[in-house]
């Protein structure tokens, strides 16, 4: 960094110039595209909610006409009506930064239905698996996977490049240190890419309207996240400089450890998770819920006692009209129980891929800054769990006050949907900056690795080629 | 004359093969090319295991859960023919042997479809939803290998084998001892054959090992010549940019640098750009259109509908009758059918447009061929293994036919063999064995291999076109 002329002549040597300037189209083009997401998300959970407002309409216009004493077509005064009928969506809310890392929502839809989960339909998005399979252009898949090769493309050859064209023994000679003038090098290169992608990200921002004060947090950690994936690798080829090849080499080398590091080991992690780790198929827990569905109904009779006995009610003679009220409560007790085992044994399974992906961080630092992105995003699977969480707590309120008006036989009130269909929107967790702990250290022990081997490993004498051998001096020298 | 220019063209051809069978030992003995060479071929032959081990254990899970969902469906019991309706059931997509080697769409798109009265379901359950943050890096599969590594071995390769004799200095002397620079040429191209045939040949024989039909050898040999091409096209390419380079670095870092955006970039921007030109409806939206139409349309269940009562007049004037009741046919059972019908026919609307607009978002990525012609040899590979999205619709079309006969046997079952308003007759527990399982017939490979006329032929085109260019550039193949 003390040297500013080596930056000139990076410039004048290498492409630097024009791969800031490629870099920042690049991250330009990776927001507006993850802009694009967003927006068609909050257009489908609009869509869905709008949707689900006119189902839910009956609601208002049974309350109007029961007011001008109407009969209404819905009684929404019926909780046994409303169980069925009065079901609300909760839309999920992403920060605005999420439009950096898109992670499941490409597979996931921004909107649930608040039910309980033994009733939970599978609800998927509309996509086209083509271009699923292709991936996702956003900042993530460019900050991990595409940004190594600027560091790799402009880094590996800044002293096999001196060393070919036999200016490296005049550096020394200039010098006194030539490692250092190559680590300015790599701190110029550090500095121009990171500013480049940083400023890029932050004038896109901008344009999208995007970069409101509540968001400068996951900002700077963005900006960090990549600042270190650009040193890892610029790092990486400094280290590789150290063995003094030739730079093809050095280039065949670090395309291999890109391969292995944000390819192989990312790929070979999803192996070892269906393999150690495997969720049940989503359609067999859809075929669990359809048989217990039609069982518990089967049954609803033998649950009915219990039902009684858990609100106080034991001993409870009941006529048919009330008997045909409660027997649906008596179903959706059957049914909770007849899934339990399936859906908690599947809860385990996520929570043990969990784990184990949390521990395959480490494995791959490519692994780790596309999991610091996502969270730094709020779109990675921690805001998931917490978005099912809260459908499951707004779920169990919604049954607490239909189960209450069922069993105490009372009419719902217009105070009562208001707990039932609660608020449609979740708000955006903040920043939790514990999920970010784990990629963190990830990314540090490689950082660190990095160091260790820069420090520690020797480097290699120059050798002479086999011609200048053949006539060194001392094999020539008189006996 | 002939004969004499017939023992010089044998002659020409020894000594190609003779250079051919110099540079692969050349490249054997150089370690950074052997270990390449070396771990490319441990890494596929880990990935075919794999893919065997997982179609071998997939294969298994299927399998319970058909017996499962039979077993289910066999057990009901003496029900409602119309419940047996709702209850339903689910058919799984046959998966091909050539799965495994290219598992294509299928895990974004999931292989079981539920089934059941009034509505004919989207393919859901995508196993890509429970993969992990991982998945954002690709799906392992052998032929992504091939695609992607496999094409970076050989266009390397080829760089260096070219450019790397004028960068050493030894053209010349390999000029004076060649009978001419064709010969030369022509050797290192078989050489490159050899790479070519020797990445493809795993495939093949897993492909092989895997078949359970004499037809699918045909997809199996056109999979391997589709590979053959694209490697082939990757060759021609290296040896041009090598053949024409001022330097072997240059070279080589404009093949990896190509490679990168043929490979990552293009693929991903392609699909964010179909997304954008053919935008697809959300979940909301599209179901909100077949809601709306079903609501103006025939509804079975509630007797104030428009169509239901018109739908009765006709049947009571068919019958000669004026009730109903005095009909020898269940009406709910005639009338749960025509609503079935209409329903039918709605569906057929709103997929039909859904599915034009999935062909269109892949007609525009096939498009994004012309910058990376990776994108014409993925839809061939999925097609001829059966995994791309045409063998879905097929499927999907194969299940609604299936789907609307059974209920249509069991809306006639009850119309049949009950009176109209009996909602508690229920049909003998043998009826449903009557009901034969799904069985999907996978197209034709000839109709995937018409299908896909364009992006071979253009696959075509681009290989003809980078050896034709590399031939030319040969004719001036000189120190």
């Amino acid at each position: 960094m003390r040297r500013p002329g080596e930056c000139f002549l990076l410039l004048r040597e290498t492409p630097l110039g024009g791969a800031a300037v490629l870099l920042a189209l690049l991250v330009a083009l990776a927001a507006w595209n993850g802009e694009r997401w967003q927006a068609t998300r909050a257009r489908a959970a609009s869509e869905a909610l709008a949707a689900n407002g006119e189902r839910l309409a009956f609601i208002e216009q049974g309350f109007t006409a029961l007011e001008r004493g109407e009969e209404p077509r819905l009684d929404p005064r019926d909780p046994g009506m409303a169980s069925w009928r009065a079901v609300p969506l909760l839309a999920e809310q992403v920060p605005a930064f999420a439009l950096t890392a898109l992670g499941d929502g490409d597979v996931e839809p921004p909107v649930r239905r608040v039910e309980d989960r033994s009733e939970a339909s599978v609800e998927e998005e509309v996509r086209n698996p083509a271009v699923l399979l292709a991936g996702r252009f956003d900042l993530a898949f460019l900050v991990a996977m595409l940004l190594p090769w600027f560091a790799i493309l402009l880094g590996h050859r800044l002293a096999a490049a001196e060393r070919e064209s036999g200016r490296w023994a005049m550096l020394a000679a200039a010098s006194g240190a030539p490692w250092r003038v190559l680590l300015a090098r790599a701190g110029w290169i550090l500095v121009t890419l990171w500013g480049t992608a940083s400023l890029a990200l932050v004038v896109t921002l901008l344009a999208l309207g995007r970069l409101a004060p509540a968001e400068l947090p996951r900002l700077v950690g963005w900006c960090l996240f990549t600042g270190a994936t650009l040193a890892f690798w610029l790092g990486a080829m400094l280290v590789l400089e150290r063995l003094e090849r030739s730079a093809i080499l050095n280039l065949a080398a670090a395309s291999a450890l890109w391969a292995l590091l944000s390819f192989g080991v990312p790929m070979a992690s999803q192996e070892l998770l269906l393999g150690l780790a495997p969720v049940p198929p989503r359609a067999e827990l859809a075929r669990l819920a359809r048989a217990g569905s039609y069982a518990s109904w089967e049954r609803r009779a033998e649950f009915l006692p219990e039902l009684l006995a858990r609100h106080g009610l034991a001993g409870t003679t009941l006529d048919d009209e009330r008997r045909g009220e409660l027997e649906p409560l008596a179903y959706a007790l059957g049914l909770r129980r007849e899934l339990e085992p399936a859906l908690a044994a599947a809860d385990e399974a996520r929570a043990e891929r969990d784990r184990l992906a949390g521990r395959l961080l480490f494995a791959s630092p490519s692994l780790a800054v596309h999991e610091a992105l996502l969270r730094l995003a709020g779109t990675s699977g921690l805001e998931r769990s917490a978005f099912q969480d809260e459908l499951q707590r707004r779920s169990r309120e919604r049954e607490a006050v239909l189960e209450g008006a069922l069993l105490a036989d009372r009419a719902l009130t217009r105070a009562d949907y208001a707990t039932i269909l609660g608020a449609p929107r979740v708000e955006a967790r903040p920043l939790a900056l514990h999920g970010l702990l784990r990629p963190t250290l990830a990314l540090g022990a490689w950082l660190a690795l990095l160091f260790l081997l820069g420090l520690c490993w020797p480097a290699r004498r120059a050798e002479p080629s086999r011609s200048a051998r053949s006539f060194s001096p001392a094999e020539v020298r008189p006996t | 004359m002939r004969r004499h220019r017939a023992i010089v063209m044998a002659w020409d051809l020894s000594s190609a093969r003779r250079v051919a069978a110099h540079e692969l030992r050349l490249a054997l003995r150089e370690g950074p090319a052997r270990l390449a060479l070396l771990g490319f071929l441990a890494v596929l032959g880990l990935a075919l295991w794999s893919a065997r081990a997982r179609s071998v254990a997939e294969a298994r899970v299927r399998a319970e859960f058909a017996h499962e969902v039979r077993g289910e469906w066999l057990a009901q019991g003496a029900v409602n023919p119309h419940s047996a309706a709702h209850f339903g059931t689910f058919v799984q997509k046959p998966v091909t042997p050539l799965a495994a080697l290219d598992p294509g769409v299928d895990p974004c798109m999931g292989t079981t479809l539920r089934l059941e009265a009034h509505a004919q379901n989207d393919l859901a359950f995508r196993p890509m939803a429970d993969a992990g943050g991982a998945r954002h890096f690709g799906l392992l599969s052998p032929v992504l290998l091939v695609q992607v590594f496999g094409s970076l071995l050989v266009l390397l390769w080829s760089v260096s084998l070219f450019a790397g004799e004028r960068e050493t200095g030894t053209l010349a002397t390999l000029l004076v001892s060649a009978r001419d620079g064709r010969t030369l040429v022509l050797g290192k191209g078989l050489a490159l054959a050899a790479l070519c045939g020797l990445l493809v040949t795993p495939l093949f024989l897993l492909g092989a090992f895997a078949l359970e039909r004499s037809s699918d050898l045909l997809a199996l040999a056109s999979l391997t010549l589709a590979h053959l091409l694209w490697l082939a096209g990757c060759a021609g390419t290296g040896a041009w940019l090598g053949l024409r380079a001022g330097s072997l670095h240059g070279a080589l870092a404009r093949a990896v640098l190509g490679w990168l955006v043929c490979a990552f970039v293009v693929p991903r921007v392609a699909a964010e750009a179909a997304d954008t030109l053919a935008p697809l409806p959300s979940r909301a939206a599209f179901e909100l259109g077949i809601q709306r139409d079903s609501e103006n349309g025939f509804d079975g269940h509630d007797p104030r509908n428009e169509r239901r009562k018109a739908f009765e007049a006709e049947v009571l004037e068919r019958y000669g009758v004026t009730r109903t009741e005095d009909l020898p046919v269940n009406f709910d059972g005639l009338a749960m059918q025509a609503d079935e019908e209409y329903g039918a026919r709605i569906s057929a609307v709103h997929f039909g447009r859904l599915w034009a607009t999935l062909r269109a978002q892949e007609r525009a990525q096939l498009g994004f061929g012309l910058v990376s012609p990776l994108l014409f040899l993925r839809p061939i590979s999925m097609a001829v293994a059966g995994t791309d999205t045409e063998h879905f619709l097929a499927f999907a079309r194969q299940a609604e036919a299936y789907r609307f006969e059974l209920v249509r046997f069991l809306n006639d079952s009850m119309a049949r063999n009950s009176r109209t308003g009996d909602w508690d007759w229920k049909a003998p527990e043998d009826t449903w064995a009557l009901v034969a399982d799904f069985r999907a017939e996978p197209p034709p490979v000839s109709a995937a291999l018409a299908r896909t006329r364009v992006a071979w032929l253009a696959l075509a085109a681009w290989c003809a076109g980078s050896l034709t260019l590399a031939t030319r550039a040969a004719r001036r193949y000189r120190p």
